[in-house]
């Protein structure tokens, strides 16, 4: 038999571990409360810029034909640009030459011949293959306008040329001679 | 080293297998991107240095290409599209820097811009031109990037209503109105109109939409009209209210009054505009 104060002694201990415990689990919830009460946040900002992405164009030089024949409509095949943009956008059509005429050509030294021959008619353009038909001009005209967001697929805008030679248009002498005209597309999202 | 557990056979699908992703990956290759300019239209407020944000340049196609780059000058017509004009009267106000470069695949370039420091408002247009590589350089395609610049603590102007006037498109109602803007420095459109049943005072009100117009041009703005609820007949009031806007851009103050006489919910008839 063990004596009394043994007894006492480890009734003792025992209620001191049974605090202790008690403390530590208050400090271990008081902790836990206390860190989930420390929060933060984070305001995330941001805008997105306005972009525009030419993917495709039509190739710099186009033969619409060599042996044109009068009274005869040329038109070309389909030509493509295809563009990508988060805002609204437009393309533009321009020719270099005044009223969109084709002008006598020198291919070996690159530049037009001053007292050259011209095309009794202007190069058209259409966005479709049966027209209506539009002459070009060196003014820029809209081929495309107030176009809006095209997504990441893009959108293509295709367009045709053509060309009806006259029985007053002369074929051109020399190898290096061809009658021109150069286009210019401009894309942009204008104002 | 003999790979005898493969048979002839697997290694023949295996090179079908290999070309048609290498074809694959060339084909979508070019098609995933072409030349992106960003911002494509730059609105900034420049210093006494004449500095302004850099315009990037950045080639996500597969190939190599050459850029050439200029500038003009630009307005824009009543419906918005935009006019470029000949740089030649203005030469020396530009800087673009550079002026011609090659973008290999994946590249990015930035293009810094600078103008004469200068007390007025400037719209140049900012142009790239794609050039072929060849025996000849040829302009493939040009991208316009238009640049609104306004000088540090330039006055806010205020643009003008000088023609309003209502059509019937279907069931809808159109209000058409001409801004012009006779200052030195671009506005915006902006503000409200209102529609208001005279004899019950019930209004509709849309917003009018924020479109730039650059000095000295005008600009149409079309705003369709179209009420779920029924219509009643009688007088409407057409009111068009503006407000300040938010940005440097100065407020339309305009008031107009139309008369509007609809005659059934179904199909509003226009009949009296002064």
């Amino acid at each position: 038999m063990k004596p009394k104060s043994v007894k006492i002694r480890r009734s003792v201990v025992k209620q001191m571990y049974q605090l202790i415990f008690l403390v530590l689990l208050l400090l271990s919830i008081n902790t836990s409360y206390s860190i989930a009460q420390v929060s933060h946040t984070t305001d995330v900002y941001m805008n997105i810029a306005e972009v525009i992405e030419v993917l495709q164009w039509p190739t710099e030089i186009y033969t619409l034909s060599d042996g044109a024949i009068p009274g005869v409509p040329i038109v070309s095949q389909i030509l493509t640009i295809k563009v990508r943009s988060n805002t609204i956008w437009g393309i533009t059509i321009a020719s270099d030459q005044d009223n969109g005429f084709l002008r006598e050509y020198d291919n070996t030294g690159a530049f037009y011949i001053g007292d050259g021959k011209t095309t009794t008619s202007p190069l058209e353009w259409s966005v479709s293959p049966v027209g209506p038909w539009l002459s070009l001009s060196s003014t820029p005209t809209a081929l495309i306008t107030g176009e809006g967001p095209t997504g990441d697929t893009g959108k293509e805008i295709s367009f045709y040329f053509r060309f009806t030679p006259s029985f007053d248009d002369e074929k051109l002498s020399g190898e290096s001679r061809t009658y021109k005209v150069s286009i210019t597309y401009t894309v942009g999202v204008g104002y | 080293m003999r790979l005898s557990f493969i048979s002839k056979k697997d290694w023949l699908i295996c090179f079908i297998a290999l070309i048609i992703v290498l074809f694959n990956t060339s084909v979508f290759g070019e098609e995933s991107g072409g030349v992106l300019i960003v911002p494509a239209r730059l609105e900034a407020i420049f210093n006494y240095d004449g500095s302004i944000p850099s315009l990037y340049v950045i080639n996500n196609s597969n190939s190599k290409i050459d850029l050439e780059v200029s500038y003009g000058w630009g307005t824009h017509d009543l419906y918005g599209q935009p006019r470029y004009l000949d740089s030649s009267n203005h030469q020396a106000l530009i800087i673009v820097y550079p002026s011609s470069f090659t973008l290999n695949s994946k590249e990015i370039m930035e293009v810094k811009v600078s103008v004469n420091p200068s007390d007025q408002p400037m719209y140049p247009v900012i142009f790239f031109d794609f050039i072929s590589q060849g025996d000849m350089a040829r302009k493939a395609v040009r991208i316009a990037v238009p640049l609104l610049l306004t000088p540090s603590g330039f006055p806010e102007g205020e643009g003008v209503i000088t023609h309003c006037w209502l059509e019937r498109k279907g069931k809808s109602l159109i209000v058409n109105l001409i801004f012009a803007n006779p200052n030195m420095a671009h506005v915006r459109s902006g503000g409200k109109v209102m529609i208001v049943h005279k004899e019950s005072g019930i209004s509709f009100d849309i917003d009018i939409p924020k479109q730039i117009i650059l000095p000295g041009a005008q600009r149409l703005v079309s705003i369709e009209w179209y009420s779920e609820e029924s219509i009643r007949p009688g007088i409407y009031l057409l009111e068009i209210v503006g407000f300040p806007v938010q940005t440097v851009m100065p407020k339309f103050i305009v008031d107009v009054f139309h008369k509007i006489h609809i005659y059934s919910s179904a199909a509003p008839k226009l009949i009296d505009v002064k």
